[in-house]
């Protein structure tokens, strides 16, 4: 599985903005209060920010994780996911993409330096047209095999996909076999 | 080619009109916020 950041609000302020000022479909409170119930049934204490901070900086941060291995990449990226939505840190701020850097033995002088020089931007930029290309517009969203899923999924509908995928990667394996 | 077939969030199923020139794995794409 690949990770493909995707970052929806490229032109927004730096210091992002509030939920209330997010004018998109699909927002509830209702859908938030289901999330919240079924990740605390699954033993994920979520919190829901009421705001929404630009997400450059923390996708440039991740990007640090790729390059170091994909174990470095999976423990940086739950990081700062749990930031966010586990404790409802400011993701968007320097401090706390530091702070939850350094944990993950990241140096905040190496950080610094990759934000300062945008050294992902165009990394980022190719990821995006990457989705785009696929006809997707929004996040979360998958590739599994040749099926595009759009939008947060319940677990079967997913895990259906999966099994239809490893079918498929495995007849293709067998015909190269030579059958 | 592969053709890619899109499903919204409705389960409602369309071509997308992208094909890959082989069969692609798991792509996950997510923003942070």
């Amino acid at each position: 599985m690949v990770l493909v950041p995707f970052e929806l609000r490229p032109d927004m302020p730096e210091e992002g903005y509030p939920v209330s000022e997010l004018h998109i479909g699909g927002h509830s409170d209702r859908v938030e209060e289901h999330l919240v119930r079924i990740a605390a049934r699954d033993g994920f204490p979520m919190v829901v920010p009421g705001f929404v901070p630009k997400t450059h900086l923390a996708l440039s941060l991740a990007e640090m994780g790729r390059d170091r291995g994909e174990e470095a990449h999976r423990s940086l990226h739950a990081a700062i996911l749990g930031a966010y939505f586990g404790e409802g840190r400011d993701i968007g701020a320097r401090e706390v993409l530091l702070d939850v850097g350094s944990r993950e033995g990241f140096e905040t002088a190496e950080i610094g330096d990759v934000w300062n020089t945008d050294r992902y931007g165009e990394r980022l930029r190719q990821f995006r047209r990457v989705a785009v290309r696929l006809g997707i517009d929004g996040t979360p969203a998958a590739l599994i095999c040749n099926e595009i899923l759009i939008g947060a999924r319940p677990y079967q509908v997913l895990k259906e996909a999966v099994d239809r995928c490893l079918v498929t990667v495995a007849d293709v394996e067998r015909e190269a076999r030579g059958g | 080619m592969t053709d890619i077939v899109k499903t919204d969030g409705a389960g409602h199923e369309h071509a997308s009109g992208a094909t890959a020139p082989v069969t692609p794995r798991i792509l996950v794409f997510f923003d942070y916020a």
